[in-house]
């Protein structure tokens, strides 16, 4: 298995499949035809990856490594879980739904592997422009409000990559990455294509857009942009800045992103605390994950990059499935409101929903024995290495203050009461669930197969 | 992985899961409840029977195994705890067998039995542990037991608040406990693995011997509190509220003895530390000894009498280490041979308390009893048995295992005086012993019934007389097996004139002598000589004001008030703090959400201004 098509055929069946779903709506109109094509597209792409697990490849503007593997197992995961749980929605142009589903998903797959700006470039720009549609889906006007946002910034921020991408070939005269040079103008460029990237992954300041994108936006849709898409920005920025500390210019860098990661972290955490909307509250948590995931940017330049380099995959398996798992759990009150009022009496009304939701919770406040606690313990744990451990005090007491708005939101649901009515079906009983029970059991699991998550990321100079 | 180290952890695991499935299955179905007893009886049997596997197949035994930080778990097997775990699972066996005649009414038996099952899993850990860390667990796990069977019958008020009084006054040891293991860890984490029974006993002699007395003397308060040695004895009395067979498997053999077993385990610790930790050790032990005797001549409740004789002898084995420490001398084999022995007369009179409690419908006051003789006569047999061998009378073990105490005591002050007076306590409290112990013995069973259920008295069915003969026939023929014992688990040899061995049977002849005028013809009365005593009387009778001044001057005068104190600081302070963070976060956070204008305007500029500041940063630093 050393043929390019092999590698690029997951991102292929998935864009297939996308066509397929286009024509399939001559057809007919039923949701769950093309709820069951999204999934059968989706299972053969996981398969496909599967087999490419191990696999390392690189030519000038693809680099197939594990951790590539791993990620876009994770988006193809998510995108399989979002179209069963949508299973039951009944909108006009299902077609358009799942097919820009696929067609992001297979976009992100070819951006976490590409190892070259222009390939990155036009990748990130097709899952851009998918996602922008995707957002406004179904049609209403919270809807459009929240893609029109997304589009005007994700527009700005794209004149910005350029811009970067251009002082990039400027100062090495390729747009390979792996090319360094000590002229002001790469650190420009890297500056330019840090805020470009960093509004996808909603770095403080940039992340204005995101709160309103997801909290505007329709939730499955919501789950996507804030896991998928943002960890796709991680793993470019990752390939990006990975060789940016080998060259004098490691303070410099660092410096910036130790900036992000606390005002990010700090921001995310503290605007959670007021928040009353539970969809609004997840999107601001949203944001301090961002914080957290950052703050691998600060620790690749200390004392050896692998824990922390393996401890960012973790703390992605973890973040793709507790942060998709409340969003889709959010799905069931969009209709009537997702105020955490609406939430009271979850325990009783819909035990299993709301059984699978703490555990999800419990897994973003960071609780053992829950992946999200893995993920967090591992990074912390690398940023102290690093011998950054203020930075590590200072994301400690960062996820102390998120388990309050957390902890809110399940005692809404099992200590207060309501004779509302709550919508949803058990599609999305099923997929938060099975999210939940992931959440458990990898966590359980991580600390005995921590040692495969070590060198797994291609290209280390 | 080696059969016998498999069977050591089983004699510990297997009551420990035997718990969970008898508490189900009496949950499940009230049926399935008169299984419990017979189950419980039945592992613990199999764990009697490994115990007896490792005794003949294995001398010395350490499995350690990784744990957590560098701690092990594991198992130590050696004589000591050989002898300790067969004395622990048989008792605990012969009792449980007591406890379906016993217990047979009772509806709740299944948790009954699956918190004795739990119990014994517990005392038998606490015995093969290899390290401290897992021995105070299940010292704990013991601890949690005995509170919760004390309180059995908790719709009693009475056995509701000896419940919780055991766990407090026991708590205070185990903290004095705690604080002894933290030391013993700074001070044996320099040869690794710094709590394993092995890493203490190799290394004592190389650690100060300051610390090691002070490390000594916080385990000793810990081993007290277990003990109920002077001052923490004051919570077994109340302690015999729970069933009897409680009290005779918790209170009487096993759990109590598990801080003497504490201090033999860790008898190297003592050896090589400052005299005075020994000094302590052995007048704690004595002094406990014959204070403890007094207490016990004024009683009236039969259990609290076989209660206050319990602290007594657990005295006798304090004591007798306490020698040991003082003249380095290795009597560990004097001081157990006497546990076991204790454990087999104590558990035959407490079983032989709770036949008679049985016929007698629960009336516990001796004077309400008599004539007992004629109308049971194989349990008061029974108890005479026990009578004699707690008294030490020859040719009953008794006589082997504490007179030899008192002889060793004399022996070692010889050459060493400071040891006189411990040796004169221990004579005075075997006389008290005989007095106690008679007086009870003829109150019970002489005479005439003094109440209308003494009078159709009768003696219990044969589940529970199995046991009684067997633990009679164990507390008259055990003393053959002295000199076995001694060379299985460490060699004593001394000699003392023959008038100081005579010394204490002549004291015994003479303690039954004046009971017997006292209790058994009545020719003097005990009444007009407790009023004539005046003064003296009132102070044992109210038990020194020990409970006074733990109760209405320590608790409510100092605790309350400290709590008091503390709750106020609590609150204002603490939580003051706290709700000050609170805020401070929520006032930063109204701010903070200002910033999500949900105009896309601004979010540009805001992308823009960070941008802008990026490059004023790189500009400032340099290098842009």
């Amino acid at each position: 298995m050393s043929l390019l098509i092999n590698y690029l055929l997951p991102a292929f069946v998935l864009f297939a499949f996308g066509i397929v779903e286009i024509f399939w709506s001559f057809l007919t109109k039923e949701n769950r035809h093309f709820s069951y094509i999204a999934i059968l597209g989706g299972i053969l792409a996981f398969i496909l990856l599967l087999l490419n697990i191990d696999e390392h490849y690189s030519n000038g503007v693809f680099i197939f490594d594990s951790a590539g593997t791993i990620l876009s197992l994770l988006f193809v995961f998510l995108m399989v879980v979002i179209a069963f749980s949508t299973f039951r929605f009944n909108y006009s142009h299902p077609e358009i739904f799942y097919s820009l589903l696929l067609i992001s998903t297979g976009s992100m797959v070819l951006a976490v592997y590409s190892s070259n700006l222009i390939s990155i470039f036009v990748t990130f720009e097709a899952s851009s422009m998918a996602t922008y549609i995707l957002a406004s889906y179904p049609k209403s006007r919270k809807t459009l409000e929240a893609s029109m946002k997304f589009f005007v910034i994700g527009a700005l921020s794209s004149s910005i990559i350029i811009f970067g991408i251009s002082f990039y070939y400027i100062s090495t005269s390729t747009f390979s990455l792996g090319y360094t040079s000590g002229s002001s103008l790469y650190l420009l460029s890297l500056i330019f294509l840090m805020v470009g990237f960093g509004f996808k992954l909603s770095l403080f300041p940039f992340h204005s857009w995101a709160i309103d994108t997801y909290t505007g936006s329709r939730s499955p849709v919501s789950a996507l942009l804030s896991t998928s898409s943002k960890l796709m920005a991680l793993a470019i920025m990752i390939r990006i800045f990975i060789f940016t500390f080998d060259k004098g210019l490691s303070g410099y860098v660092q410096l910036f992103f130790i900036i992000i990661s606390i005002f990010t972290m700090t921001y995310g955490n503290v605007t959670a605390l007021v928040q009353r909307d539970v969809k609004r509250m997840l999107a601001y948590s949203s944001v301090a994950n961002a914080g957290y995931l950052s703050l691998v940017f600060t620790i690749l330049p200390g004392s050896g990059p692998e824990l922390a380099l393996a401890a960012i995959i973790i703390f992605s398996i973890a973040y793709i499935l507790m942060k998709g798992g409340s969003f889709i759990a959010m799905e069931n009150f969009e209709d009537k409101g997702t105020r955490i009022e609406d939430l009271s009496g979850l325990g009783k009304k819909r035990p299993l929903l709301a059984l699978s939701f703490t555990i999800l919770l419990f897994s973003l406040a960071g609780i053992p024995p829950t992946m999200g606690f893995m993920g967090k313990y591992f990074l912390f744990l690398s940023l102290i290495e690093g011998n950054l451990w203020w930075l590590a005090i200072i994301a400690v007491l960062n996820s102390a203050i998120s388990v309050y708005y957390y902890f809110r939101v399940v005692m809404y649901m099992y200590w207060k009461n309501s004779d509302k009515q709550i919508s949803g079906n058990a599609y999305i009983d099923y997929a938060v669930f099975s999210l939940s029970i992931l959440t458990l059991v990898l966590g359980i699991l991580i600390p005995v197969i921590i040692g495969s998550f070590y060198n797994i990321w291609g290209m280390i100079p | 992985m080696d059969p016998l180290i498999i069977s050591g952890i089983l004699i510990f695991l297997l009551p420990l899961i035997m718990f969970p499935i008898i508490l189900l299955l009496g949950k499940i179905n009230a049926n399935y409840r008169k299984y419990a007893g017979p189950m419980a009886t039945s592992a613990i049997f199999i764990s009697f029977l490994l115990s007896y596997y490792l005794y003949i197949n294995g001398k010395n035994i350490v499995f350690e195994g990784q744990w957590f930080y560098n701690f092990t778990w594991g198992i130590y097997v050696d004589p000591l705890s050989i002898s300790m775990s067969l004395m622990v699972s048989g008792v605990s066996f012969l009792i449980h067998m007591f406890a379906i005649g016993y217990m047979g009414k009772d509806p709740n038996k299944h948790v009954y039995f699956a918190e004795t099952t739990l119990f014994t899993g517990g005392m038998l850990g606490v015995v093969l542990s290899s390290n401290m860390v897992m021995f105070f667990l299940f010292w704990e796990l013991v601890g949690l037991c005995s509170y919760l069977l004390i309180g059995f019958w908790w719709f009693k008020p009475n056995a509701a608040s000896a419940a919780k009084k055991a766990f407090i006054v026991t708590r205070v040891g185990d903290v004095l406990l705690i604080l002894g293991l933290a030391v013993l860890y700074w001070q044996f984490i320099k040869f690794g693995d710094p709590l394993s029974v092995t890493t203490i006993i190799n290394n004592a002699h190389y650690v100060d011997k300051v610390q090691l007395a002070i490390a000594g003397a916080l385990i000793l308060g810990g081993a007290a509190g277990k003990s109920a040695q002077f001052p923490l004895h004051v919570w077994i009395p109340d302690a015999m509220e729970g069933p009897t067979t409680v009290s005779a498997l918790i209170h009487a053999a096993t759990m109590v003895t598990a801080g003497i077993y504490l201090v033999a385990r860790i008898f190297p610790v003592y050896i090589f530390a400052l005299p005075w930790a020994g000094y302590l050790v052995l007048y704690i032990g004595a002094f406990t000894a014959f204070l403890a005797g007094t207490m016990g001549i004024v009683m009236n409740d039969i259990k609290r009498i076989l209660a206050y004789s319990t602290i007594s002898q657990l005295g006798y084995m304090l004591a007798a280490l306490g020698l040991g420490i003082v003249a380095t001398e290795n009597t560990i084999s004097i001081s157990i041979y006497h546990l076991i022995v204790h454990a087999f007369l104590k558990a035959l009179l407490f079983l032989s308390a709770g036949a008679i409690l049985y016929s007698l419908l629960d009336i516990r006051d001796i004077r309400k009893m008599g004539g007992l003789w004629k109308k049971m006569p194989i349990t008061i047999t029974a108890m005479f048995i026990g009578s004699l061998t707690l008294v030490g009378f020859p040719p009953t073990a008794g006589y082997f295992s504490k007179d030899e105490i008192i002889s060793l005591s004399y022996f070692l002050s010889q050459n060493n005086p400071g040891i006189y007076y411990a040796w004169l306590l221990l004579l005075i409290g075997a006389f008290l012993t005989t007095v106690y112990t008679f007086r009870m013995f003829f109150t019970v069973a002489l005479g005439s019934p003094r109440s209308y259920a003494a009078e159709h008295a009768k003696d219990p069915p044969w589940v529970m007389i199995v046991p009684l003969v067997i633990l009679s026939i164990l507390s008259l023929i055990y003393g053959i097996f002295q000199e076995d014992f001694y060379s299985y688990l460490g060699e004593v040899s001394f000699t003392v004139p023959i008038y100081v061995e005579m010394l204490p049977f002549i004291l015994v002849l003479l303690g039954i002598y004046i009971a017997w005028l006292f209790y058994g013809s009545r020719r003097f009365s005990a009444e007009s000589f407790a009023k004539r005593s005046g003064i003296l009387y009132s102070l044992v009778r109210a038990k020194y004001y020990l409970d006074y001044i733990y109760t209405n001057i320590i608790a409510d005068r100092v605790v309350v008030y400290l709590a008091y104190a503390f709750s106020l600081f609590d609150r204002y302070i603490v939580d003051g703090f706290v709700n000050a963070i609170g805020r401070a976060f929520n006032y930063t956070a109204d701010i903070t959400k200002r910033l999500q204008t949900g105009i896309v305007q601004n979010y540009a500029t805001l992308v823009i201004i960070g941008l802008i500041l990026f490059l004023i940063i790189g500009k400032i630093m340099g290098v842009i």
